[in-house]
Protein backbone atom coordinates (compact mmCIF):
# COMPACT_ATOMS: atom_id res chain seq x y z
CA UNK A 1 0.00 0.00 0.00
CA UNK A 2 1.37 3.38 -0.90
CA UNK A 3 0.78 6.70 0.77
CA UNK A 4 -1.33 8.91 -1.41
CA UNK A 5 -3.65 11.83 -1.29
CA UNK A 6 -5.34 11.13 -4.61
CA UNK A 7 -8.72 10.89 -2.96
CA UNK A 8 -10.53 9.27 -5.86
CA UNK A 9 -7.83 6.64 -6.15
CA UNK A 10 -7.97 5.92 -2.42
CA UNK A 11 -11.72 5.43 -2.44
CA UNK A 12 -11.63 3.42 -5.67
CA UNK A 13 -9.18 0.98 -4.07
CA UNK A 14 -11.30 0.79 -0.92
CA UNK A 15 -14.41 0.11 -2.99
CA UNK A 16 -12.66 -2.75 -4.78
CA UNK A 17 -11.51 -4.15 -1.42
CA UNK A 18 -15.09 -3.95 -0.13
CA UNK A 19 -16.35 -5.99 -3.06
CA UNK A 20 -13.81 -8.74 -2.36
CA UNK A 21 -14.39 -8.56 1.39
CA UNK A 22 -18.08 -9.33 0.94
CA UNK A 23 -17.23 -12.86 -0.21
CA UNK A 24 -15.20 -13.84 2.84
CA UNK A 25 -16.47 -16.43 5.30
CA UNK A 26 -16.65 -15.92 9.06
CA UNK A 27 -13.75 -18.32 9.51
CA UNK A 28 -11.59 -16.42 7.06
CA UNK A 29 -12.46 -13.06 8.62
CA UNK A 30 -11.71 -14.37 12.09
CA UNK A 31 -8.32 -15.60 10.93
CA UNK A 32 -7.49 -12.15 9.52
CA UNK A 33 -8.61 -10.47 12.74
CA UNK A 34 -6.51 -12.87 14.82
CA UNK A 35 -3.37 -12.28 12.73
CA UNK A 36 -3.78 -8.50 12.79
CA UNK A 37 -4.45 -8.51 16.54
CA UNK A 38 -1.35 -10.64 17.09
CA UNK A 39 0.84 -8.36 14.96
CA UNK A 40 -0.42 -5.27 16.76
CA UNK A 41 0.04 -6.88 20.16
CA UNK A 42 3.55 -8.10 19.37
CA UNK A 43 4.53 -4.55 18.39
CA UNK A 44 2.81 -2.93 21.38
CA UNK A 45 6.01 -1.63 23.01
CA UNK A 46 7.69 -0.43 19.83
CA UNK A 47 4.55 1.44 18.76
CA UNK A 48 4.05 2.96 22.22
CA UNK A 49 7.58 4.33 22.29
CA UNK A 50 7.21 5.59 18.74
CA UNK A 51 3.98 7.40 19.70
CA UNK A 52 5.52 9.22 22.66
CA UNK A 53 8.69 10.03 20.73
CA UNK A 54 6.71 11.59 17.89
CA UNK A 55 3.85 13.30 19.75
CA UNK A 56 5.63 14.14 23.02
CA UNK A 57 2.38 13.28 24.82
CA UNK A 58 1.72 10.88 27.65
CA UNK A 59 3.82 8.02 29.02
CA UNK A 60 5.10 5.18 26.86
CA UNK A 61 4.34 2.59 29.57
CA UNK A 62 0.67 3.65 29.61
CA UNK A 63 0.57 3.70 25.83
CA UNK A 64 1.71 0.06 25.95
CA UNK A 65 -1.36 -0.68 28.07
CA UNK A 66 -3.54 1.21 25.60
CA UNK A 67 -2.11 -0.90 22.77
CA UNK A 68 -2.79 -4.06 24.79
CA UNK A 69 -6.41 -2.96 25.32
CA UNK A 70 -6.72 -2.07 21.64
CA UNK A 71 -5.58 -5.54 20.59
CA UNK A 72 -5.98 -8.25 23.24
CA UNK A 73 -9.05 -6.79 24.97
CA UNK A 74 -10.72 -5.79 21.73
CA UNK A 75 -10.04 -9.26 20.36
CA UNK A 76 -11.54 -10.90 23.45
CA UNK A 77 -14.59 -8.70 23.04
CA UNK A 78 -15.23 -9.35 19.34
CA UNK A 79 -13.72 -12.75 18.59
CA UNK A 80 -16.92 -14.74 19.13
CA UNK A 81 -19.23 -12.17 17.55
CA UNK A 82 -21.01 -13.37 14.42
CA UNK A 83 -20.48 -10.76 11.73
CA UNK A 84 -20.89 -12.73 8.50
CA UNK A 85 -24.03 -14.04 6.83
CA UNK A 86 -26.88 -15.33 8.97
CA UNK A 87 -26.19 -14.20 12.51
CA UNK A 88 -29.51 -15.07 14.16
CA UNK A 89 -32.64 -17.04 13.43
CA UNK A 90 -35.77 -16.88 15.56
CA UNK A 91 -38.25 -19.56 14.59
CA UNK A 92 -41.00 -18.11 16.77
CA UNK A 93 -40.92 -14.61 15.32
CA UNK A 94 -39.81 -15.72 11.87
CA UNK A 95 -37.06 -13.14 11.82
CA UNK A 96 -33.69 -14.12 10.37
CA UNK A 97 -30.88 -11.58 10.59
CA UNK A 98 -28.14 -11.33 7.99
CA UNK A 99 -24.98 -9.31 8.58
CA UNK A 100 -23.69 -7.39 5.61
CA UNK A 101 -20.64 -5.13 5.57
CA UNK A 102 -21.37 -1.44 5.24
CA UNK A 103 -18.53 -0.55 2.86
CA UNK A 104 -15.48 1.71 2.96
CA UNK A 105 -14.87 3.43 6.30
CA UNK A 106 -12.88 6.62 6.75
CA UNK A 107 -11.26 6.72 10.18
CA UNK A 108 -9.90 9.92 11.66
CA UNK A 109 -7.55 9.17 14.54
CA UNK A 110 -6.32 11.43 17.34
CA UNK A 111 -2.92 12.56 18.56
CA UNK A 112 -3.72 11.42 22.11
CA UNK A 113 -4.11 7.72 21.25
CA UNK A 114 -2.34 7.59 17.89
CA UNK A 115 -1.51 3.88 17.79
CA UNK A 116 -4.22 2.32 19.96
CA UNK A 117 -7.12 4.03 18.15
CA UNK A 118 -5.66 2.92 14.81
CA UNK A 119 -5.40 -0.68 16.06
CA UNK A 120 -8.94 -0.56 17.44
CA UNK A 121 -10.58 0.90 14.34
CA UNK A 122 -8.75 -1.49 12.03
CA UNK A 123 -9.77 -4.54 14.06
CA UNK A 124 -13.48 -3.65 14.20
CA UNK A 125 -13.47 -2.74 10.49
CA UNK A 126 -11.86 -6.04 9.49
CA UNK A 127 -14.15 -8.04 11.75
CA UNK A 128 -17.12 -6.53 9.95
CA UNK A 129 -15.50 -7.05 6.50
CA UNK A 130 -15.07 -3.38 5.77
CA UNK A 131 -12.03 -1.71 4.22
CA UNK A 132 -10.69 1.19 6.22
CA UNK A 133 -8.84 4.37 5.33
CA UNK A 134 -6.89 5.86 8.22
CA UNK A 135 -6.29 9.60 8.36
CA UNK A 136 -3.84 10.12 11.24
CA UNK A 137 -3.44 13.33 13.20
CA UNK A 138 -0.78 15.51 11.56
CA UNK A 139 1.41 15.28 14.67
CA UNK A 140 1.25 11.47 14.63
CA UNK A 141 1.69 10.62 10.95
CA UNK A 142 4.64 8.31 11.49
CA UNK A 143 3.44 6.23 14.45
CA UNK A 144 -0.14 5.94 13.20
CA UNK A 145 1.08 5.08 9.70
CA UNK A 146 3.51 2.49 11.06
CA UNK A 147 0.67 0.91 13.07
CA UNK A 148 -1.53 0.70 10.00
CA UNK A 149 1.31 -0.76 7.97
CA UNK A 150 1.95 -3.52 10.54
CA UNK A 151 -1.75 -4.36 10.53
CA UNK A 152 -1.95 -4.34 6.74
CA UNK A 153 1.02 -6.65 6.30
CA UNK A 154 -0.48 -9.11 8.77
CA UNK A 155 -3.87 -8.90 7.07
CA UNK A 156 -2.39 -9.58 3.63
CA UNK A 157 -0.53 -12.60 5.00
CA UNK A 158 -3.92 -13.93 6.11
CA UNK A 159 -5.23 -13.42 2.58
CA UNK A 160 -7.24 -10.26 3.19
CA UNK A 161 -8.27 -8.18 0.17
CA UNK A 162 -5.66 -5.84 -1.28
CA UNK A 163 -5.97 -2.29 0.05
CA UNK A 164 -8.29 -3.36 2.83
CA UNK A 165 -6.28 -0.97 5.04
CA UNK A 166 -5.02 2.32 3.64
CA UNK A 167 -3.42 5.16 5.51
CA UNK A 168 -2.89 8.69 4.42
CA UNK A 169 0.10 10.93 4.81
CA UNK A 170 -0.27 14.63 5.44
CA UNK A 171 -3.54 15.72 3.93
CA UNK A 172 -4.89 19.17 3.36
CA UNK A 173 -8.19 20.24 4.89
CA UNK A 174 -9.72 20.20 1.39
CA UNK A 175 -8.56 16.65 0.75
CA UNK A 176 -9.97 15.49 4.08
CA UNK A 177 -13.31 17.17 3.31
CA UNK A 178 -13.33 15.72 -0.20
CA UNK A 179 -12.81 12.25 1.20
CA UNK A 180 -15.47 12.69 3.87
CA UNK A 181 -18.02 13.72 1.26
CA UNK A 182 -17.04 11.10 -1.33
CA UNK A 183 -20.08 9.34 -2.74
CA UNK A 184 -18.51 5.89 -2.41
CA UNK A 185 -17.61 6.28 1.24
CA UNK A 186 -20.00 4.51 3.63
CA UNK A 187 -19.11 5.78 7.10
CA UNK A 188 -16.81 8.16 8.92
CA UNK A 189 -15.44 7.13 12.31
CA UNK A 190 -14.23 10.46 13.62
CA UNK A 191 -12.11 10.87 16.72
CA UNK A 192 -10.49 14.26 16.95
CA UNK A 193 -11.05 17.93 17.55
CA UNK A 194 -14.51 19.48 17.58
CA UNK A 195 -14.21 21.14 14.17
CA UNK A 196 -13.13 17.92 12.48
CA UNK A 197 -15.97 15.95 14.06
CA UNK A 198 -18.47 18.66 13.03
CA UNK A 199 -17.09 18.55 9.48
CA UNK A 200 -17.65 14.78 9.46
CA UNK A 201 -21.28 15.23 10.52
CA UNK A 202 -21.94 17.86 7.89
CA UNK A 203 -20.28 15.92 5.07
CA UNK A 204 -23.45 14.09 4.08
CA UNK A 205 -21.82 10.71 4.81
CA UNK A 206 -23.08 8.78 7.85
CA UNK A 207 -20.69 9.47 10.71
CA UNK A 208 -19.97 8.34 14.24
CA UNK A 209 -17.98 10.99 16.02
CA UNK A 210 -16.65 11.18 19.52
CA UNK A 211 -18.09 14.06 21.50
CA UNK A 212 -16.14 15.91 24.14
CA UNK A 213 -16.20 14.69 27.72
CA UNK A 214 -16.29 16.57 30.99
CA UNK A 215 -16.49 13.75 33.47
CA UNK A 216 -17.62 14.56 37.02
CA UNK A 217 -16.63 12.05 39.71
CA UNK A 218 -18.94 12.25 42.71
CA UNK A 219 -17.62 10.89 45.99
CA UNK A 220 -20.73 10.16 48.02
CA UNK A 221 -20.47 9.90 51.80
CA UNK A 222 -20.88 6.10 51.86
CA UNK A 223 -17.86 5.67 49.56
CA UNK A 224 -14.67 3.91 50.62
CA UNK A 225 -12.62 7.10 50.52
CA UNK A 226 -9.03 5.75 50.27
CA UNK A 227 -10.21 3.35 47.56
CA UNK A 228 -12.07 6.08 45.68
CA UNK A 229 -9.07 8.40 45.69
CA UNK A 230 -6.74 5.58 44.64
CA UNK A 231 -9.02 4.71 41.70
CA UNK A 232 -9.29 8.31 40.56
CA UNK A 233 -5.50 8.61 40.64
CA UNK A 234 -5.14 5.40 38.58
CA UNK A 235 -7.44 6.95 36.00
CA UNK A 236 -6.57 10.63 35.95
CA UNK A 237 -2.81 10.18 35.90
CA UNK A 238 -2.95 7.37 33.30
CA UNK A 239 -1.04 8.51 30.21
CA UNK A 240 -0.99 11.97 31.82
CA UNK A 241 -4.75 12.34 31.54
CA UNK A 242 -5.17 11.95 27.77
CA UNK A 243 -8.23 9.68 27.93
CA UNK A 244 -11.47 11.53 27.15
CA UNK A 245 -13.30 9.42 29.74
CA UNK A 246 -10.94 10.53 32.52
CA UNK A 247 -12.25 12.45 35.52
CA UNK A 248 -12.25 16.21 35.06
CA UNK A 249 -13.56 17.08 38.50
CA UNK A 250 -14.12 15.60 41.93
CA UNK A 251 -17.29 16.53 43.80
CA UNK A 252 -17.24 15.41 47.38
CA UNK A 253 -19.80 15.60 50.15
CA UNK A 254 -18.65 17.92 52.91
CA UNK A 255 -18.76 15.21 55.59
CA UNK A 256 -16.03 13.21 53.83
CA UNK A 257 -14.13 16.09 52.22
CA UNK A 258 -11.39 16.31 54.83
CA UNK A 259 -10.54 12.63 54.54
CA UNK A 260 -10.66 12.85 50.73
CA UNK A 261 -8.23 15.79 50.68
CA UNK A 262 -5.87 13.98 53.06
CA UNK A 263 -5.90 10.86 50.87
CA UNK A 264 -5.32 12.93 47.76
CA UNK A 265 -2.35 14.77 49.20
CA UNK A 266 -0.81 11.51 50.42
CA UNK A 267 -0.94 10.22 46.82
CA UNK A 268 0.75 13.22 45.26
CA UNK A 269 -2.00 15.78 44.78
CA UNK A 270 -1.11 19.45 45.02
CA UNK A 271 -3.99 21.79 45.92
CA UNK A 272 -3.61 25.08 44.05
CA UNK A 273 -4.24 28.40 45.78
CA UNK A 274 -6.61 30.90 44.07
CA UNK A 275 -3.58 32.79 42.69
CA UNK A 276 -2.02 29.56 41.41
CA UNK A 277 -5.32 28.57 39.78
CA UNK A 278 -5.18 31.79 37.76
CA UNK A 279 -1.64 30.94 36.64
CA UNK A 280 -2.60 27.41 35.60
CA UNK A 281 -5.74 28.64 33.82
CA UNK A 282 -3.63 30.91 31.64
CA UNK A 283 -1.52 28.08 30.27
CA UNK A 284 -4.10 25.28 30.34
CA UNK A 285 -7.03 26.97 28.66
CA UNK A 286 -7.36 28.97 25.47
CA UNK A 287 -10.04 31.53 26.35
CA UNK A 288 -10.39 32.80 22.80
CA UNK A 289 -11.15 29.37 21.38
CA UNK A 290 -12.93 28.16 24.49
CA UNK A 291 -10.98 24.90 24.68
CA UNK A 292 -8.00 23.40 26.47
CA UNK A 293 -4.57 24.52 25.31
CA UNK A 294 -3.01 21.81 23.12
CA UNK A 295 0.47 22.48 24.53
CA UNK A 296 -0.35 21.04 27.95
CA UNK A 297 -2.30 17.97 26.80
CA UNK A 298 -0.70 14.79 28.13
CA UNK A 299 2.09 16.59 30.00
CA UNK A 300 3.15 15.60 33.54
CA UNK A 301 1.78 17.63 36.46
CA UNK A 302 5.22 18.90 37.49
CA UNK A 303 5.98 20.15 33.98
CA UNK A 304 2.63 21.95 33.77
CA UNK A 305 3.29 23.57 37.15
CA UNK A 306 6.71 24.67 35.98
CA UNK A 307 5.30 26.21 32.78
CA UNK A 308 2.66 28.00 34.86
CA UNK A 309 5.23 29.29 37.33
CA UNK A 310 3.83 27.37 40.27
CA UNK A 311 6.17 25.71 42.76
CA UNK A 312 5.06 22.19 43.62
CA UNK A 313 6.73 19.46 45.68
CA UNK A 314 8.85 16.94 43.80
CA UNK A 315 6.71 13.92 42.97
CA UNK A 316 3.48 15.88 42.42
CA UNK A 317 1.21 13.79 40.23
CA UNK A 318 -1.97 15.82 40.08
CA UNK A 319 -2.79 19.53 40.21
CA UNK A 320 -6.07 20.12 42.04
CA UNK A 321 -8.08 23.30 41.60
CA UNK A 322 -10.67 23.91 44.34
CA UNK A 323 -13.46 25.84 42.60
CA UNK A 324 -16.80 27.26 43.66
CA UNK A 325 -18.44 27.49 40.28
CA UNK A 326 -18.82 25.94 36.84
CA UNK A 327 -18.65 27.66 33.45
CA UNK A 328 -16.68 30.17 31.42
CA UNK A 329 -15.62 32.08 34.54
CA UNK A 330 -13.97 28.90 35.79
CA UNK A 331 -11.85 27.56 32.89
CA UNK A 332 -10.60 24.59 34.89
CA UNK A 333 -14.17 23.35 35.20
CA UNK A 334 -13.97 22.32 31.53
CA UNK A 335 -12.34 19.31 29.88
CA UNK A 336 -8.54 19.41 30.26
CA UNK A 337 -6.76 16.28 29.04
CA UNK A 338 -3.88 16.58 31.49
CA UNK A 339 -3.29 15.81 35.19
CA UNK A 340 -5.33 18.82 36.32
CA UNK A 341 -8.61 18.27 38.14
CA UNK A 342 -11.27 20.60 39.54
CA UNK A 343 -12.42 20.01 43.11
CA UNK A 344 -15.77 20.90 44.72
CA UNK A 345 -17.12 20.45 48.22
CA UNK A 346 -20.91 20.15 48.55
CA UNK A 347 -22.94 20.35 51.71
CA UNK A 348 -25.08 17.30 50.85
CA UNK A 349 -25.82 14.75 48.14
CA UNK A 350 -28.38 16.88 46.27
CA UNK A 351 -26.04 19.84 46.14
CA UNK A 352 -23.25 17.57 44.90
CA UNK A 353 -25.51 16.18 42.17
CA UNK A 354 -26.48 19.71 41.12
CA UNK A 355 -22.80 20.56 40.66
CA UNK A 356 -22.37 17.36 38.63
CA UNK A 357 -25.31 18.38 36.41
CA UNK A 358 -23.68 21.76 35.79
CA UNK A 359 -20.36 20.09 34.91
CA UNK A 360 -22.07 17.46 32.79
CA UNK A 361 -23.86 20.14 30.77
CA UNK A 362 -20.72 22.26 30.50
CA UNK A 363 -19.31 20.42 27.50
CA UNK A 364 -19.74 16.80 28.49
CA UNK A 365 -23.31 15.74 27.74
CA UNK A 366 -23.66 12.15 26.62
CA UNK A 367 -20.14 11.07 27.51
CA UNK A 368 -19.29 9.60 30.91
CA UNK A 369 -20.03 10.24 34.59
CA UNK A 370 -18.55 8.58 37.64
CA UNK A 371 -19.71 7.92 41.18
CA UNK A 372 -18.06 6.34 44.20
CA UNK A 373 -20.73 5.10 46.59
CA UNK A 374 -21.96 2.07 48.46
CA UNK A 375 -25.57 3.22 48.41
CA UNK A 376 -27.41 1.66 45.47
CA UNK A 377 -30.35 4.06 45.66
CA UNK A 378 -28.06 7.07 45.37
CA UNK A 379 -26.14 5.44 42.53
CA UNK A 380 -29.39 4.98 40.60
CA UNK A 381 -30.56 8.53 41.40
CA UNK A 382 -27.25 9.95 40.23
CA UNK A 383 -27.27 7.89 37.03
CA UNK A 384 -30.76 9.04 36.08
CA UNK A 385 -29.83 12.68 36.59
CA UNK A 386 -26.66 12.56 34.50
CA UNK A 387 -26.78 12.88 30.74
CA UNK A 388 -24.12 10.24 30.07
CA UNK A 389 -23.81 7.18 27.89
CA UNK A 390 -21.95 5.38 30.65
CA UNK A 391 -22.09 5.95 34.38
CA UNK A 392 -19.20 4.09 35.95
CA UNK A 393 -19.44 3.04 39.59
CA UNK A 394 -16.51 2.62 41.98
CA UNK A 395 -14.25 2.48 38.95
CA UNK A 396 -11.42 4.52 37.43
CA UNK A 397 -13.41 6.24 34.68
CA UNK A 398 -10.69 6.27 31.98
CA UNK A 399 -10.50 2.50 32.06
CA UNK A 400 -14.16 2.04 33.03
CA UNK A 401 -15.46 4.06 30.10
CA UNK A 402 -13.34 2.10 27.64
CA UNK A 403 -14.84 -1.14 28.99
CA UNK A 404 -13.58 -4.68 29.34
CA UNK A 405 -11.28 -4.21 32.33
CA UNK A 406 -13.49 -3.09 35.22
CA UNK A 407 -16.93 -3.83 33.77
CA UNK A 408 -18.60 -5.70 30.96
CA UNK A 409 -19.15 -2.76 28.61
CA UNK A 410 -17.86 -3.43 25.10
CA UNK A 411 -14.18 -2.53 24.91
CA UNK A 412 -13.93 0.49 22.66
CA UNK A 413 -11.90 3.56 21.81
CA UNK A 414 -14.95 5.26 20.33
CA UNK A 415 -17.50 6.08 22.99
CA UNK A 416 -20.93 7.03 21.68
CA UNK A 417 -22.38 10.12 23.32
CA UNK A 418 -26.02 9.98 22.27
CA UNK A 419 -27.96 12.73 20.59
CA UNK A 420 -26.89 15.43 23.01
CA UNK A 421 -23.28 14.59 22.13
CA UNK A 422 -24.28 14.66 18.43
CA UNK A 423 -24.12 10.87 18.15
CA UNK A 424 -26.76 8.41 17.04
CA UNK A 425 -25.93 6.07 19.91
CA UNK A 426 -24.67 6.00 23.49
CA UNK A 427 -23.06 2.59 22.92
CA UNK A 428 -19.39 1.80 23.10
CA UNK A 429 -18.79 1.44 19.36
CA UNK A 430 -17.71 -2.01 18.25
CA UNK A 431 -17.73 -4.25 15.16
CA UNK A 432 -21.49 -4.78 15.23
CA UNK A 433 -22.03 -1.05 14.67
CA UNK A 434 -20.28 -1.41 11.32
CA UNK A 435 -22.80 -3.80 9.82
CA UNK A 436 -25.97 -3.42 7.84
CA UNK A 437 -28.39 -5.93 9.33
CA UNK A 438 -30.86 -7.33 6.80
CA UNK A 439 -33.93 -9.04 8.19
CA UNK A 440 -35.87 -11.82 6.55
CA UNK A 441 -39.42 -11.55 7.89
CA UNK A 442 -41.24 -14.85 7.37
CA UNK A 443 -45.00 -14.87 7.48
CA UNK A 444 -46.34 -15.05 11.00
CA UNK A 445 -49.98 -13.94 11.00
CA UNK A 446 -51.07 -11.51 13.68
CA UNK A 447 -54.00 -13.50 15.04
CA UNK A 448 -55.92 -10.40 16.09
CA UNK A 449 -55.47 -8.73 12.71
CA UNK A 450 -56.74 -11.83 10.90
CA UNK A 451 -59.87 -12.37 12.97
CA UNK A 452 -60.81 -8.70 13.37
CA UNK A 453 -63.49 -7.35 11.10
CA UNK A 454 -61.63 -4.42 9.53
CA UNK A 455 -64.89 -3.04 8.09
CA UNK A 456 -65.48 -1.65 11.58
CA UNK A 457 -62.71 0.91 11.03
CA UNK A 458 -65.09 2.66 8.63
CA UNK A 459 -67.88 3.06 11.20
CA UNK A 460 -67.55 6.57 12.65
CA UNK A 461 -69.68 5.61 15.65
CA UNK A 462 -66.93 3.31 16.91
CA UNK A 463 -64.17 5.13 18.78
CA UNK A 464 -60.70 4.00 19.79
CA UNK A 465 -61.72 2.58 23.16
CA UNK A 466 -64.41 0.35 21.66
CA UNK A 467 -62.27 -0.94 18.81
CA UNK A 468 -59.15 -1.38 20.95
CA UNK A 469 -61.15 -3.58 23.32
CA UNK A 470 -62.64 -5.61 20.49
CA UNK A 471 -59.26 -6.00 18.78
CA UNK A 472 -57.75 -7.47 21.95
CA UNK A 473 -60.81 -9.39 23.18
CA UNK A 474 -59.90 -12.80 24.65
CA UNK A 475 -56.34 -12.35 23.54
CA UNK B 1 -49.32 25.12 46.90
CA UNK B 2 -47.58 28.46 47.40
CA UNK B 3 -46.54 30.29 50.55
CA UNK B 4 -45.75 33.98 50.19
CA UNK B 5 -43.17 35.66 52.36
CA UNK B 6 -43.13 39.41 51.77
CA UNK B 7 -40.38 41.63 53.17
CA UNK B 8 -39.41 45.22 52.37
CA UNK B 9 -36.89 43.91 49.88
CA UNK B 10 -38.44 40.99 48.08
CA UNK B 11 -41.26 38.54 47.67
CA UNK B 12 -40.30 34.90 48.26
CA UNK B 13 -42.74 32.38 46.81
CA UNK B 14 -42.17 28.96 48.30
CA UNK B 15 -43.70 26.14 46.30
CA UNK B 16 -44.34 22.61 47.45
CA UNK B 17 -45.57 19.37 45.97
CA UNK B 18 -45.99 18.49 42.35
CA UNK B 19 -46.36 21.50 40.06
CA UNK B 20 -48.41 19.80 37.35
CA UNK B 21 -50.46 21.61 34.73
CA UNK B 22 -53.59 21.77 36.87
CA UNK B 23 -51.72 23.23 39.86
CA UNK B 24 -49.99 25.80 37.70
CA UNK B 25 -53.25 26.85 36.08
CA UNK B 26 -54.85 27.14 39.50
CA UNK B 27 -52.18 29.46 40.89
CA UNK B 28 -50.95 31.31 37.82
CA UNK B 29 -53.42 34.19 37.95
CA UNK B 30 -53.08 34.72 41.68
CA UNK B 31 -49.30 34.55 41.47
CA UNK B 32 -48.97 37.04 38.65
CA UNK B 33 -51.40 39.42 40.33
CA UNK B 34 -49.44 39.24 43.57
CA UNK B 35 -46.14 39.89 41.81
CA UNK B 36 -47.57 42.92 40.02
CA UNK B 37 -48.97 44.31 43.27
CA UNK B 38 -45.79 44.16 45.32
CA UNK B 39 -43.45 45.64 42.69
CA UNK B 40 -40.44 44.00 44.34
CA UNK B 41 -37.85 41.46 43.25
CA UNK B 42 -39.28 37.94 43.25
CA UNK B 43 -37.66 34.73 44.41
CA UNK B 44 -39.10 31.30 43.67
CA UNK B 45 -38.05 28.80 46.33
CA UNK B 46 -38.42 25.27 44.90
CA UNK B 47 -37.03 23.38 47.87
CA UNK B 48 -40.09 21.14 48.18
CA UNK B 49 -40.67 20.63 44.46
CA UNK B 50 -39.81 17.45 42.58
CA UNK B 51 -41.82 17.89 39.40
CA UNK B 52 -42.62 20.88 37.22
CA UNK B 53 -44.98 20.95 34.23
CA UNK B 54 -44.73 23.08 31.08
CA UNK B 55 -47.13 25.50 32.74
CA UNK B 56 -44.53 26.27 35.42
CA UNK B 57 -41.85 26.93 32.79
CA UNK B 58 -44.31 29.34 31.15
CA UNK B 59 -44.71 31.18 34.46
CA UNK B 60 -40.91 31.33 34.84
CA UNK B 61 -40.60 32.91 31.40
CA UNK B 62 -43.51 35.29 31.90
CA UNK B 63 -42.32 36.82 35.16
CA UNK B 64 -38.95 38.21 34.03
CA UNK B 65 -40.72 39.76 31.04
CA UNK B 66 -43.01 41.58 33.40
CA UNK B 67 -40.58 42.63 36.17
CA UNK B 68 -37.18 42.37 34.47
CA UNK B 69 -34.85 39.39 34.56
CA UNK B 70 -32.60 41.06 37.15
CA UNK B 71 -35.52 41.03 39.58
CA UNK B 72 -36.32 37.35 39.34
CA UNK B 73 -34.41 34.38 40.70
CA UNK B 74 -35.03 30.73 41.49
CA UNK B 75 -33.41 29.04 44.47
CA UNK B 76 -33.13 25.59 46.04
CA UNK B 77 -33.81 23.56 42.92
CA UNK B 78 -33.69 19.80 43.39
CA UNK B 79 -31.48 17.83 40.98
CA UNK B 80 -34.58 16.58 39.14
CA UNK B 81 -35.85 20.08 38.54
CA UNK B 82 -32.38 21.38 37.72
CA UNK B 83 -32.10 18.81 34.97
CA UNK B 84 -35.42 20.00 33.50
CA UNK B 85 -34.14 23.58 33.38
CA UNK B 86 -30.90 22.38 31.77
CA UNK B 87 -32.56 20.20 29.15
CA UNK B 88 -35.09 22.89 28.26
CA UNK B 89 -32.31 25.47 27.92
CA UNK B 90 -34.20 27.74 30.34
CA UNK B 91 -31.17 27.86 32.63
CA UNK B 92 -29.53 30.19 30.10
CA UNK B 93 -32.30 32.75 30.51
CA UNK B 94 -33.14 32.44 34.18
CA UNK B 95 -31.18 33.22 37.31
CA UNK B 96 -31.09 29.82 39.01
CA UNK B 97 -29.09 29.60 42.20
Amino acid sequence: MSQTTDINAVVRKAKAAAAIFGQLSQKHVDKIVYEVCKAGFDNRIKLAKLAVEETQLGKWEDKVIKNVVATQYIYEDIKNEKTVGIISENKKTGIIEIAEPIGPIFAITPVTNPTSTVLFKILIALKSRNPIIIRPHTKALNCSGKTAQICYEAAIKADAPDECIQWLGRTTRDETHELMAHKDLSLILATGGGSLVRAAYSSGTPAIGVGAGNVPALIEKSADIPFAVEQIFISKTFDNGTVCASEQSIIVEESVAKNTIKEMISRGAYFLSPEEIKKVEKIAYNKERGIMNADIIGQPAEKIAEIAGVNVPVGTKLLVAPLDGVGDEYPLSSEILAPIIAFYEAEDFDTAVNICIDLNFYGGTGHTASIFSNNNEKIKDFAQLMDAGRIVVNTPSSQGGVGGMYNTLHTSFTLGCGTRGNNSTTDNITATHLLNIQRIAKRRDNERFVRFDSAKYFDEALDFNILEREFNLNY
Amino acid sequence: MINYDLTDEKLVCTFSGILNSAECQKYQEELILKIRQVELPVVFNLKEVDYIASGFLRICIHIPKSIGSENFSIINVSPHVKKVFKLSGFDNHLNIK
